[in-house]
């Protein structure tokens, strides 16, 4: 089956197509998520990590290479860093260097380890919104109150700040990473095995 | 953060960054879209004045949409500026830099990305409409089903795609070991060596004068 | 010039492939490699092209030599420099939007010098009278566009030997005949052709020589002239089609009496802002076939969404039984197969599949059984239709209609990836259902079908 640890053109194609429509979903969850507040803060992450948890599991299970979910994580930090500031480079390097721990030995053939990886992924990504309150609130805020007022002061304040949300969004984004790969490893043996695309 | 911290302190600072994008834009003569990111620069200054010397509260439009989109602008046209240029050109670039081959494959794939997942996406749901699966009594009685029936032909479908564009590329030499070169002609030249220089000092003098706390 | 001794190849975990391949190519000649599907014509085009077993990996034994060199020995990369290849689908095959940056792929792959990949690159666009399009993107060319841009994309290396793939599976007819020209042209210019085709009259005159391929072993070659002495008889026993063309028979426009089951006056259909038909008026009654014909682009796919109810804007009327009928009732009374099955598939199984959104009784499900049976599906009702090769996906398709239980059933040219045994059973098949009082429409410019199955004929324009 050719060399197993160097990728193969295939691979590459692969990993590309599967992050950039990991990426889509999830931006479409953060959009979705503008009906609200609370939906925006709090239950975007948890959803798009839902929904795009089948493919992150289809993408690590097919391609079985290391560097999968750094290509993905990489893709992420230049998006994110190019819509906000370079601290999300750093944040996406970080997941990328958990997840890919996780996954280093033959990860991609253990459903567990995949699900472990997701979870820490979908948390990351939550951390896209903690990372400029936690750090650079001083100034944050000052420029927040300035353009949106008070209210979305106190609204990120509340989700962002006080540990009770936090942990409350973390705990979400984790479960919706262990749902979405709970899907994802059904339709793994109900649809893809079968494929034979595994 | 440190664009924010900017922009409260110092818009002159901000607005230079938005002038040296703009020039940018210029000196590749693309002045449509100059012209264009120029128009939406002073509107949204425009609107934000009042919002943010008289506090006023604008109707409608949500000022943080505003704000947001005023301190990625300067962003905005370097990014927009690099994804519109032509895939062919960057491959270019990157086979200047000597990236291997399929480093190359996997940066011109992103630009095939949303074409095909356009016509993939109304491929999926014209057959579900022509199968009955989109009637809402079915949505309703098998809502998850209806999400496997969206996610799982289009997952298969990238699959068999990046099959078939796979081999495609290996039978024209993929694989080969050479450095692979351009039909694009993109020269470093010494304008390129000026404008990392330019927009090295920029960012410099505007973290300065910004004033970045960590 | 080519010579396979004792070639033997299986795919990786899989018992499937070719075996004991003896064959030897002329300069020059052109062979067609046929048969019935599933019999390995496209694995020998992948044991030629190398993608066999340095893309598909598998075992491979025995000896392929061009000229004197020994190939089995060679990467790939090397491989590809003399074997040209095209595939099926060309609209998987491309890397860029753009016309001159997807031909000049290949030769910048192989690292040629700047001036080199451009003076190959614009000598292949003039070659293959391809200026006109220099501006377009890709996505929006024809499928036979498509095509010739594929082939231009490997000429630029300037390859002895071109190995094609059922390279008619997604081309429409005016696709088809645009690729004749170019084969044609590749052939007087002396190259050396390998095709693996089930459509074969569009070959008239180019082939030299048949290569008859069943369950991975050749069976029988014959020249061109010979095979052109088959009776009709001998040719449906090796399940092929006809390799002389047949000359679409000049059918009349719908006629009957009674109430028409289908009609429209002055119907005019929107895409986006195009109006792509104008004023279309026909009527169809119950138990009829017909053809529907017309140019390349001239709408009939989207007079076939748009009755389906699934695209299109409509103006002027539509009636199913002397009844106007709105778009979403149209769902439910007429069906579309199109030939892209890339999507039209949802659940893991064959049988599921027909199965989807019928009611399980034990006649449905004797009705499913038949028309698996028949289609030669039956023994992959449990596989999951991914698994499917082109052909069984189409017949899975036609197949998902035939169960429908609708009135009007429209079928987007189905016969493109067919061998000549399928094409006859879809074609009785559709005779049997027309019977039972259904009208059947069926796009196509495939004289074989519409002798066998189609009474009337309707031209878009």
């Amino acid at each position: 089956m050719g060399n197993t640890k160097s990728w193969t053109v295939n691979n590459v194609i692969t990993t590309v197509l599967l992050s950039l429509l990991i990426i889509v979903v999830q931006v479409m969850a953060n959009i979705g998520g503008a009906i609200n507040d609370f939906v925006g803060m709090v239950l975007s992450t948890p959803i798009g990590a839902i929904v795009a948890g089948p493919i992150y599991m289809l993408m690590i299970s097919r391609v079985k290479k290391r560097f999968v979910t750094a290509v993905l994580m990489i893709l992420n930090g230049i998006m994110f860093t190019l819509l906000s500031n370079w601290t999300m480079l750093v944040l996406f390097s970080v997941a990328a260097v958990v997840c890919e721990a996780i996954l280093w030995n033959d990860g991609w053939n253990s459903i567990r380890k995949i699900t472990v990886s997701w979870m820490v992924a979908a948390v990351m990504y939550a951390g896209r919104n903690f990372v400029p309150v936690w750090f650079f609130w001083d100034t944050y805020q000052v420029f927040i109150a300035d353009a949106g007022g008070q209210e979305m002061v106190d609204a990120m304040t509340r989700y962002f700040a006080d540990p009770i949300w936090v942990t409350i969004i973390i705990v979400l984004s984790a479960a919706g990473g262990f749902v979405g790969s709970l899907i994802g490893a059904r339709l793994l043996s109900k649809h893809f095995s079968k494929a034979g695309v595994l | 953060m440190s664009i924010i911290v900017a922009v409260t302190a110092n818009v002159i600072a901000m607005g230079s960054l938005v002038l040296l994008g703009l020039l940018q834009l210029a000196i590749q003569r693309r002045w449509q879209f100059a012209i264009r990111a120029f128009i939406f620069y002073v509107v949204i200054g425009a609107l934000l004045l009042p919002v943010r010397f008289q506090g006023v509260n604008l109707p409608l439009i949500s000022e943080i949409f505003l704000l947001t989109s005023w301190i990625i602008l300067p962003m905005a046209i370097v990014g927009w500026d690099l994804m519109t240029t032509p895939p062919g050109e960057m491959a270019s670039t990157l086979s200047k830099m000597k990236a291997p081959t399929p480093v190359i494959l996997g940066v011109l794939v992103i630009f095939r990305f949303f074409p095909t997942l356009k016509s993939e996406i109304n491929g999926v749901f014209r057959s579900m409409k022509n199968r009955s699966l989109t009637d809402w009594q079915h949505i309703v009685r098998h809502p998850f089903l209806t999400a496997e029936y969206i996610l799982v032909p289009i997952l298969l479908r990238f699959l068999q795609i990046a099959d078939q564009l796979s081999a495609s590329a290996v039978s024209r030499g993929a694989t080969n070991p050479n450095v692979r070169s351009s039909y694009y002609e993109k020269r470093f030249e010494a304008r390129d060596a000026v404008w990392i220089f330019v927009w090295l000092v920029a960012t410099i003098a505007f973290l300065t004068i910004g004033g970045v706390k960590f | 010039m080519i010579a396979l001794r004792n070639v033997s190849f299986t795919y990786a975990d899989s018992d499937y492939g070719v075996k004991e391949i003896d064959l030897s190519i002329q300069k020059g000649e052109c062979v067609v490699l046929t048969g019935p599907s599933g019999g390995g014509k496209s694995t020998l085009t992948r044991v030629l092209n190398g993608l066999a077993p340095h893309y598909f990996y598998g075992r491979l034994s025995g000896t392929i030599t061009i000229g004197n060199d020994d190939f089995t020995q060679k990467p790939i990369w090397e491989i590809s420099r003399q074997i040209g290849s095209v595939f099926q689908d060309p609209k998987s095959q491309f890397f860029s939007s753009e016309l001159a940056g997807e031909i000049a792929f290949a030769t910048e792959n192989y690292g040629l010098a700047h001036p080199e990949v451009v003076r190959l690159t614009h000598q292949a666009i003039s070659h293959f009278k391809l200026n006109s399009l220099i501006n377009r993107n890709l996505d929006d060319l024809s499928s036979g566009e498509k095509q010739r841009v594929a082939i231009a994309s490997v000429y630029t290396l300037n390859p002895e030997i071109y190995v094609f793939d059922e390279p008619t599976a997604n081309l429409d007819a005016e696709g088809v005949v645009q690729l004749k020209q170019t084969v044609s042209d590749l052939k007087s210019s002396g190259k050396t052709l390998i095709i693996a085709e089930h459509r074969l009259s569009w070959l008239d005159g180019i082939v030299d020589r048949f290569v008859y391929l069943k369950d991975g072993a050749i069976t029988w070659e014959k020249t061109a002239k010979e095979m052109g002495k088959l009776t009709k008889k001998q040719r449906d026993d090796a399940w092929l089609r006809s390799s002389t063309p047949i000359h679409i028979p000049d059918l009349p426009r719908p006629a009957g009496q009674g109430s028409p089951l289908l009609s429209t006056t002055a119907l005019s259909i929107k895409r986006g802002r195009n109006t792509i038909l104008q004023n279309q008026n026909f009527k169809v009654w119950p138990g009829q076939i017909i053809s529907v014909t017309g140019r390349n682009g001239a709408g009939k796919t989207t007079l076939a969404l748009a009755l389906a109810g699934l695209d299109g804007k409509t103006s002027g009327k539509i009636e199913i039984l002397e009844k106007s009928t709105r778009r979403l009732k149209r769902r439910s009374r007429v069906w579309y197969s199109s030939n892209e099955t890339g999507t039209q598939f949802f659940t893991n199984s064959v049988s599921s599949e027909l199965l989807l959104t019928q009611n399980l009784t034990e006649s449905t499900l004797e009705k499913a059984r038949e028309l698996l049976k028949r289609l030669g599906l039956y023994q992959y009702k449990d596989s999951h239709p991914a698994t499917l090769s082109g052909g069984q996906r189409l017949r899975l398709s036609i197949a998902c209609g035939l169960m429908s239980n609708r009135e009007i059933l429209i079928f987007d040219e189905p016969t493109s990836g067919l061998d000549g045994g399928n094409m006859n059973i879809v074609a009785t098949l559709f005779r049997e259902l027309a019977k039972s009082g259904k009208s059947i429409l069926i796009i196509t410019h495939d004289g074989e079908l519409i002798k066998r199955c189609c009474d009337f004929s309707l031209p878009i324009a």
